[in-house]
């Protein structure tokens, strides 16, 4: 921890939680495409990026873990739904591809506004890893946006299932923003940069600009959120998500796998 | 240069050792071979990924979900790889990889009777790493002398990858035969369930018609028994060295003859699944590959509309200028 005082580590701790959780339910929910992409190219794609994900999940996690947190695989196996900070959107069943492309092009202009905000952290052990995911992670908005144009372009088809697929994602918009409580901590930790306010309205003039471009209708207001996902209140959907993850890990909680 | 002087100028290149590449003159019986094992073999790729992709979502740890994951990604990848290849062979026929991949479904090809199984546990997931990739690479290692060039040289990359597949499967069922009771019951039960379909797997000691064909144009150029002895040598004392026992008391190996005895699987059930996909798991796992590629081919068409559409806008500020 260094020369961290007590407070910093424990609002950063609260920072980096949700960051953790987005990428991990993210790269699980991923990884159910596997084999069922709608091309081959486009299958090794996805799973690639899957694979970052759990693998940025995985750095975020270290990072608490040397933070004081339990280990790594603890915070993953062993975390009832309650205790995750995922944003709702990220843990719902997966929507056909034009959802999953919309959920996840929407996703990553937020993600690439919020890595910006947080390379402004006078913590390098986190600024350092966040620079190395960016890098990952720009691919990963180019992908999504470039899959994203094709689907608005493509064929009446796929403009009209793009724009249901939005819609269905809007409506789930409400958490993603949200700090929780860890809003409060990020004056503090030099990162005013990714307060709710200062990314929201990044992540709208963006949308709104590409939709206009696309001719996409325009898009509504973010909803107010039925469930905080930021605050640990979840749909079953989580349930059952983590049920699933863990039931081979509940044979043997701290046997060798 | 007549037929029957192209055809003995072909086998002498064959029997002297010499590759044939994708551009080079081959007899019509060559390429409807190669295009049988090659479209046979990436379809198999493909349909493989099933019983394992079922278990990344349920991955005890964060590095075996990575690991999982990479390792269907990399099957998907070789059915993509191998699909290139029988698609440039194909291209006579005017076939490519829409109607590649419609065969499956339509049950013009079929896939490796292992894939038809349903894999239970997560020692399944180990043991189709351990087991099915360990035996893929002894029917790959030979498929690296294949006459046919391509082939060769892109199963060299193939080969690398299954054996770090096959380690990834080792490591997985090791942790089982050290863990706890429940963990090596686990093991035993997924051993049981896939050593005769690996028997199956090699093919009949009496090889079919094409079978012997490939051996004749040196496609393939081990035996379909040489090969299950091999797998049956390398694996015995590995099982075993785990704690883990072979289900079949037959198996016994001749000290004359330094062959392995086993018991014949039953040859009649397991070409009864293949052929009309009847397995445990089949018409689920066709399920599931006909919602990836018919449910889907608005999008391959969105996609391919749209490359035009970004296309045409090129050309016509080009000819603007």
């Amino acid at each position: 921890m260094d020369n961290l005082l007590q407070g910093a580590a424990h609002g950063l701790m609260a920072v980096i939680k949700p960051i953790a959780d987005d990428e991990w339910i993210l790269g699980h929910r991923g990884s159910e495409w596997l084999a069922l992409a709608p091309d081959l190219e486009g299958d090794m794609a996805l799973s690639s990026i899957s694979q970052d994900n759990l693998g940025h999940a995985q750095f975020y996690y270290e990072l608490l873990h040397s933070l004081g947190l339990p280990s790594a695989d603890e915070q993953v196996y062993l975390r009832t739904a309650a205790e995750w900070t995922n944003a709702h959107l990220l843990e719902v069943p997966n929507h056909d591809w034009a959802g999953t492309i919309a959920l996840r092009y929407l996703y990553q202009v937020f993600d690439d506004i919020r890595h910006q905000g947080l390379l402004a952290s006078p913590y390098q052990p986190l600024t350092d890893g966040v620079r190395k995911i960016r890098r990952e992670a720009q691919y990963h908005l180019q992908h999504f946006q470039t899959g994203f144009e094709m689907l608005a372009i493509g064929t009446d088809e796929s403009r009209q299932r793009l724009i249901e697929g939005v819609n269905q994602v809007w409506e789930m918009l409400g958490d993603l923003f949200s700090w929780g409580p860890a809003e409060a901590f990020l004056p503090d930790l030099g990162l005013q940069g990714v307060s709710e306010k200062v990314v929201k309205t990044a992540w709208m003039d963006r949308i709104e600009a590409q939709f206009r471009h696309l001719g996409l209708p325009e898009p509504a207001a973010i909803p107010q959120p039925a469930l905080n996902g930021r605050l640990g209140q979840h749909s079953e959907a989580l349930a059952d998500l983590l049920d699933e993850m863990t039931e081979v890990r509940r044979i043997g909680l701290s046997a060798p796998w | 240069m007549e037929d029957t002087g192209r055809m003995a100028a072909f086998m002498a290149r064959i029997e002297s050792g010499e590759k044939i590449e994708a551009t080079d003159w081959m007899p019509e019986e060559y390429r409807n071979l190669l295009i049988k094992q090659i479209h046979m073999h990436g379809i198999s790729e493909i349909m493989g990924a099933y019983p394992e992709k079922e278990w990344v979502p349920k991955a005890p740890t964060i590095r075996r979900k990575l690991a999982l994951n990479a390792k269907v990604q990399d099957e998907i990848g070789h059915g993509q790889m191998l699909l290139r290849l029988a698609e440039d062979l194909s291209r006579p026929y005017g076939r490519g990889r829409e109607e590649l991949m419609d065969d499956v479904l339509d049950g013009r090809i079929k896939f490796h009777n292992v894939f038809h199984m349903e894999a239970p546990t997560w020692a399944d997931a180990g043991v189709i790493g351990f087991l099915v990739d360990g035996g893929a690479i002894i029917t790959q290692a030979m498929l690296l002398d294949s006459s046919y060039a391509p082939y060769a040289r892109m199963l060299k990359r193939i080969v690398a990858e299954e054996s770090f597949h096959m380690q990834h499967g080792e490591a997985v069922v090791l942790a089982l035969a050290e863990g706890n009771q429940a963990q090596r019951e686990m093991l035993q039960g997924a051993i049981n369930r896939w050593w005769a379909p690996m028997m199956f797997f090699f093919g009949p000691t009496q090889m079919g018609k094409s079978a012997e064909a490939m051996m004749g144009y040196r496609i393939r150029t081990k035996t379909n028994e040489e090969l299950r002895q091999k797998f049956i040598n390398r694996y015995v004392p590995r099982i075993r060295a785990l704690g883990m026992t072979i289900p079949d008391a037959e198996l016994r190996l001749d000290p004359a003859t330094q062959e392995w005895h086993y018991s014949q699987p039953d040859w009649e059930l397991y070409n009864a699944m293949v052929r009309n996909n009847t397995g445990p798991r089949s018409q689920a796992r066709l399920a599931l590959r006909r919602q990836a590629h018919v449910d889907q081919r608005w999008v391959r068409e969105a996609m391919n509309a749209a490359a035009q559409r970004i296309a045409n806008q090129g050309s016509e500020r080009q000819s603007a200028m």
